[in-house]
């Protein structure tokens, strides 16, 4: 009997949990893995995708397994942004009450100050390297006349 | 025409027949680099009956990256119609008409498709004279 053999055959109760150790990782796999068909993808961005993932000696699934997570990853510290320019929202909401007149830009989770016009509002946030936040100017309500929706 | 709109000096004027009353202009959103339409003139409705600024419709406000920069939600405007209150998404951004930027907000529902329209708040900022079925831009100095 040759030795690999042997060796099996001496410790078949290690080998056989070590297997089915393995069957259960497989099946693990397996059950996370789906094929999905997807609709509308755009073509050329498909293309692009195939030949990265070809460049890259990697499956198109795992290439976009990877995209996926990223762009879920952008999600949340977006939403992680928008929860701290809130916060600091909340925390001058009564002196934007005060200042009708004027735009107040919130950024980046901070108050980055407020403005006389939308155009240096704009410059401030474009100095922050920034486009995303509020830039709020206190406007009233009012009313819109039946007539001129109906026509 | 003749008489006062002689006195008021008529430039551009726009007819859009059963739509009504309408006036050519632009939004741009210069933090975006962005405006609507890219080429041309967009007809808004004047609708003097509206007390607010200008509303689009949500794929524009969209297309402009307005969600963007738009204001917090308690503090959206609401305007009240015949049928009831109507809360309203805004975003601050320049309107190009006449020849003039103009800051102002932009609106769109927040629930249901929106119009194309010019609100007495801007109309106020800038000289137009309804002559017949036209709306045109008018010099008011002799």
């Amino acid at each position: 009997m040759p030795a690999g053999w042997r060796y099996i055959f001496r410790h078949r109760e290690r080998v056989r949990d070590s297997l089915n150790f393995i069957n259960l990782f497989n099946a693990d796999f397996a059950r996370n893995m789906s094929d999905v068909l997807l609709k509308k993808v755009d073509r050329k961005l498909y293309s692009r995708l195939k030949a990265e993932a070809a460049a890259r000696g990697k499956t198109v699934g795992e290439v976009f397994n990877e995209a996926v997570r990223v762009w879920l990853m952008a999600q949340r510290s977006r939403d992680i942004e928008k929860e701290r320019n809130l916060e600091a929202y909340l925390d001058i909401k009564d002196e934007i009450l005060e200042h009708p007149g004027e735009y107040f830009v919130i950024a980046k989770g901070s108050f980055l100050g407020r403005f006389r016009t939308l155009h240096d509002a704009f410059k401030q946030m474009r100095e922050n390297k920034t486009t995303k936040g509020f830039v709020i100017r206190s406007q009233p309500s009012g009313e819109w006349l039946g007539g001129s929706i109906e026509s | 025409m003749s008489g006062l709109a002689d006195q008021l000096k008529v430039r551009d004027c726009f007819e859009a027949g059963d739509w009504g009353y309408v006036i050519e202009a632009r939004i741009v959103n210069p933090l975006h680099d962005l405006r609507f339409p890219e080429v041309g003139k967009l007809l808004l409705k004047v609708d003097t009956g509206f007390s607010g600024p200008i509303v689009v419709t949500g794929d524009i406000f969209e297309f402009l990256r307005l969600p963007d920069i738009e204001i917090p939600e308690d503090i959206r405007p609401v305007y009240w119609t015949l049928a009831g209150a109507l809360t309203m998404r805004s975003a601050a951004a320049i309107l190009e008409v006449d020849g003039k930027q103009l800051e102002t907000d932009i609106l769109t529902p927040l629930q249901g498709p929106g119009r194309l329209l010019i609100g007495s708040r801007v109309l106020k900022e800038i000289e137009i004279a309804l002559l017949r079925k036209k709306t045109c831009f008018v010099s008011s100095q002799p």
